[in-house]
């Protein structure tokens, strides 16, 4: 391609991390929802989509108030946990079916998810304009980055805080982190695991449905949302690993900066590059950077 | 006396698949002169269906392997048809034979890679394959033609006619039907549902697995790509939206629909799926919900799909016939 | 049994609902009076807002020809089939429409390669078919035919229209091209430059610019290009594409650095609104708010009244289309294929952009491409053309000599 700057550099870098973070935490509830209770959703995606367009309303509604974006992306968050909290009770007959099943079933959702967006709200492009106060761009060095990805960035590596947090020193990220580890075990122990499970997988729907408002104002909400980040989102669950947080984010961060320089060598394969990376992990560690084999 | 009635309905009871197989087969030779031409279209398309759904259920039903990338080879199938026909003049009935080899090498390479990892792993990648064909196919706009695809890709005279082309399909569909059902009933056949039912068993005893998953994905991939090369000819053309993973979702719909563990499973998952798709886009936009639901629906209540559950009260009314006197 | 009531609930469903799908074109007797007009189009997928927009503007279309009597006093029918972007679906409904709904008419959906497939079908079966999109030059070149019409503008015409429009600006000496690197793109670039060096000559292309269709982040493009400093940027992106495009770049201030030329096309203008770039010039096949006809107005009051939203650019050219197929009926005094093809031959055609007349050899209207500034307009919420200029596409359309030889070539 063209000319490769140091600007050039420092953009394509601070994109990769940005779409690479957003695949996090989308991932985030993915990889929660298979480590805890070892259950594969393939609609993930469909509640990232259903954040945006519940956002995207939502925020209609209250465009005149302030802080009307925030507000959105804290409502949008709860409805898809809702949402979520369905989901996770039509899965509980297949906690003990394979993941085939799982994955079969959840497919099965993302037609239905999808086609129910198009019911109600398909048939044009949504936008969202950045929240006030972040829509330009911040100038370093002479280098001009938009602030609202400075922003997404941010958000993530906090909420991987958070997460960090829940799980090292709350008492209940002692109970997640040993439900990861023998599921029965906690459950023999009188944890009440029920509870536990729709608890993680509101958690996760609510990330990925704050993710679909968060990412929106970078580009647009449409249906088909779902389908182009799962596939990322699941690349990037398998090369961390199954389950674990860890690998999640630093497969995410890889996978979103493979992308955005394969973009600057190949534009039309960029995508390709990436399953090819996603190849080569999984025949030289078939189960992830950090995944238990 | 009571003896005599049992002895008796237990011979009806295993000839009766012989007729319905029987009948089927004088209906499908009659059917093309008795229905419009629309209607004989759906049937092609419905047969293309049960082969595609059938080589998919080598690998999912057979040997326990969910591919998310399976219309890759399908799409081979297709496009190594219509360029052989197009670029280089080679007849219909040459060129077959010719893609299917293409195929089947392509095949060997992606499922040499795809064979090392399981399930989960196994479903990403052979999508992250699937996708990278797809890409090609899209990009080598020299050679394939782009987005465009390849089109007015016409069957030779000899089977142009709406009758013809339909024996045609019948016949291959057939024949290719029936040497699936062989390597279903064969010693490899066992030997991978073995692999499916218990894999570390199985390589306990000696099983080389990973060369059997490989051998069951080639196997699979050529069957695909049979399919592929039929359907070209009956539509004309091939465009890479053939090769992606939407189109490769429908054999998987077929297959589970219709039922994993039964033979005649994808036969019937073919046949909802195909009229499904064509009656209910008629009616409503929302086609893609009602399948949803179904395959949900199926997943939730029929493991074993249509196929399993009628297989289960087969064999519910044979014990009770058997035991009830 | 409990364990089996659902299992049986489950089956039985799927039979009734099978059973009753099967039946229902039983029931729905064919009735030979009605004129049918088939529109496949690709509602599934990443084109769904123009498919939409093309089954609207058709639906006003037939309901308005109803009210007036429909054409040769029979009532009109639309049947909609969506091809999802998928060249075997578009097939298999242009046969379901063609052999078992009898349809008289048909219309093409959005993605040329399903449209060329289906061109394809109506050949063999002597249906009419109107491209009421516009695309690849392929489908009225070497795969054009007697049965294929074109009533909307084709990848040379417009890229030609934008060339035309954007030579006028003398300041410039350097341009590039951003297009989706696709067929469909490809072509739209070809078709700018060409013409557009013949006007202009000392003006330097400095870089084409491809990213795929449906890229989501534009960011490497966007500081190239700014590093680059053309100025001029001849854009092609589309729908979420040029979506996305507009918000990545205005951080970095890319439209006040140069003179941005883009396409146009209503549905993504309508869903930036406020958000559109300002100082930009824009070229579109049927900008209908901005052009200012009596029919155009009373069409877009119909449409916004009866749709909820403002028209498309593909729901003028589908209304076009049907009413071309009466126009030709009407002429032909028959709805069958042989015969309205005869009477079309080289007729000029009333339309919500004007007269447009059909060349006679390959059947390619001379319908024009709408270039000019593009302002926000508070009445509509979004940027239209202010004024449209129509510019005349068929001087860059090839001789039917050349045609016919393409064809020939084509047919080996």
């Amino acid at each position: 391609m063209t000319f490769v700057t140091f600007v050039t550099f420092i953009n394509q870098f601070i994109s990769g991390a940005t779409y690479g973070l957003v695949l996090f935490m989308v991932a985030l509830g993915l990889a929660l929802i298979f480590g805890v209770m070892s259950i594969v959703n393939l609609a993930h995606g469909s509640l990232y989509m259903m954040g945006a367009f519940f956002g995207y309303f939502i925020w209609s509604a209250f465009k005149d108030m302030h802080f009307s974006f925030w507000l959105s992306v804290l409502l949008a968050g709860l409805a898809v946990a809702g949402a979520g909290l369905i989901l996770e009770f039509l899965l509980r007959p297949f906690y003990r079916r394979g993941h085939t099943d799982q994955l079969l079933f959840t497919y099965a959702f993302t037609y239905i998810i999808a086609d129910l967006v198009k019911m109600f709200w398909g048939g044009r492009y949504y936008t969202l304009p950045r929240p006030p106060g972040l829509e330009g761009s911040l100038t370093m060095a002479g280098i001009m980055l938009p602030t609202y990805n400075l922003f997404i960035i941010g958000v993530s590596l906090l909420i991987c805080v958070l997460l960090w947090f829940l799980l090292a020193r709350t008492k209940l990220g002692k109970i997640i982190r040993a439900a990861v580890f023998d599921r029965e075990m906690v459950g023999i122990l009188g944890i009440r695991l029920p509870w536990l499970f729709a608890f993680v997988f509101g958690v996760g729907a609510f990330v990925a449905g704050a993710a679909g408002l968060l990412a929106a104002p970078m580009g647009s909400i449409g249906v088909g949302m779902d389908a182009e980040i799962i596939v990322p989102v699941f690349v990037v669950c398998i090369i961390g690993g199954m389950g674990s947080f860890l690998g999640a984010l630093i497969a995410s961060l890889i996978v979103g900066e493979v992308y955005a320089f394969g973009i600057l060598i190949l534009p039309q394969m960029a995508m390709a590059f990436m399953f090819v990376v996603v190849i080569v992990i999984l025949i030289i560690r078939p189960q992830g950077l950090f995944g238990r084999s | 006396m009571n003896k005599n009635i049992l002895e008796s309905l237990r011979f009806g009871a295993r000839s009766w698949k012989l007729w319905i197989l029987l009948v089927s087969l004088l209906v499908a030779v009659i059917i093309p002169h008795l229905l419009p031409r629309y209607p004989i279209h759906l049937l092609n398309l419905f047969l293309i269906g049960c082969l595609f759904a059938l080589s998919y259920n080598i690998l999912l039903g057979n040997t326990g392997l969910l591919s998310f990338g399976h219309a890759a080879y399908f799409g081979l199938g297709a496009y190594g048809v219509a360029l052989l026909m197009k670029k280089a003049g080679i007849h219909y009935f040459l060129a077959i034979p010719m893609s299917l080899i293409i195929t089947g090498i392509i095949a060997a390479i992606i499922g040499y890679f795809c064979s090392r990892v399981v399930a989960m792993s196994f479903a990403i990648l052979t999508l992250a394959f699937g996708e990278l064909l797809f890409t090609i196919a899209s990009k080598w706009y020299t050679f394939t033609g782009g987005d465009d695809g390849i089109q007015s890709v016409y069957p030779p005279s000899i089977i142009a006619s709406s009758a013809r082309f339909y024996y045609f399909t019948l016949i291959v569909v057939t024949l290719a039907s029936i040497t699936i059902w062989r390597i279903f009933h064969s010693p490899f056949g066992y030997t991978l549902q073995c692999i499916r039912d218990n894999r570390p068993k199985s390589e306990s005893i000696g099983i080389n697995v990973r060369r059997y998953q490989w051998m069951a994905f080639i196997i699979s991939g050529i069957f695909a790509g049979l399919a592929g090369s039929l359907s070209v000819t009956l539509n004309w053309t091939v465009a890479p939206t053939e090769m992606g993973w939407v189109k490769g979702g429908e054999p998987l719909v077929m297959t589970i629909v219709g039922g994993q563990y039964v033979f005649g499973g994808p036969i019937i998952g073919a046949a909802i799926f195909t009229f499904f798709q064509f009656f209910v886009g008629q009616i409503t936009l929302y086609w893609a919900l009602v399948i949803g639901i179904v395959l949900a629906l199926v997943v939730r209540f029929l493991p074993g799909g249509i196929g399993g559950y009628i297989q289960e009260r087969m064999a519910i009314k044979r014990q009770t016939l058997s035991s009830g006197v | 049994m409990k364990r089996y009531f659902p299992r049986k609930v489950s089956v039985w469903g799927i039979a009734i609902l099978t059973s009753w799908f099967i039946s229902l074109p039983c029931t729905q007797a064919a009735n030979p009076e009605p004129v049918k007009i088939g529109l496949i189009t690709d509602l599934t997928g990443a084109a769904y807002v123009n498919a939409r927009d093309s089954a609207d503007g058709a639906k006003i279309a037939v309901d308005r020809m109803n009210a007036a009597g429909g054409i040769l006093g029979r009532k009109v029918e639309l049947l909609v089939r969506d091809s999802a972007l998928k060249t075997d679906l578009g097939v298999s409904h242009a046969r379901e429409l063609i052999l078992d709904k009898k349809v008289n008419f048909m219309m093409g959906p959005i993605s040329s390669g399903v449209r060329l497939a289906i061109s394809d079908v109506c050949l063999t079966f002597k249906v009419p078919l109107i491209d009421c999109i516009g695309g690849s030059v392929s489908l009225h070149e070497e795969r054009g035919h007697d049965y294929f019409w074109q009533i909307s503008v084709s990848t040379a015409g417009e890229s030609y229209g934008a060339a035309v429009g954007s030579s006028r600006f003398k300041k410039i000496k350097t341009l590039a091209t951003l297009a989706p690197d696709y067929v469909w793109g490809r072509q739209e670039v070809e078709g700018f430059t060409e013409p557009f060096k013949k006007m202009r000559p000392e003006v330097k292309v400095l870089e084409n610019f491809w990213p795929k269709l449906g890229e989501k982040d534009y960011t490497p493009y966007i500081t190239v290009i700014i590093a680059k400093k053309p100025d001029l940027l001849y854009s092609v992106l589309y729908g979420g594409d040029w979506i996305n495009f507009v918000k990545q770049a205005k951080p970095y201030g890319l439209f006040e650095k140069m003179l941005v030329f883009c396409f146009a096309e209503a549905s993504a203008q309508m869903a930036l609104g406020k958000e559109a770039p300002e100082n930009t010039w824009g070229f579109a096949r049927a900008p209908a708010v901005s052009i200012d006809t009596a029919e155009m107005k009373s069409f877009v009051k119909e449409y916004k009244e009866k749709i909820g939203r403002f028209p498309g650019d593909t729901s003028v050219t589908t209304y076009d289309a049907i009413y071309a197929f009466k126009y030709g009926a009407e002429k032909a005094k028959n709805t069958d294929g042989p015969a309205w093809v005869k009477a079309m031959k080289g007729a000029s055609v009333p339309t919500l952009r004007g007269i447009v007349k059909f060349r006679e050899c390959d059947n390619l209207s001379n319908s024009p491409e709408y270039i000019g500034p593009m302002v926000f307009d508070p009445q509509y919420g979004f940027v239209i053309f202010k004024p449209a200029e129509a510019v005349d596409t068929l001087p860059i359309a090839r001789t039917c000599e050349e045609t016919m030889e393409l064809r020939k070539k084509a047919k080996k």
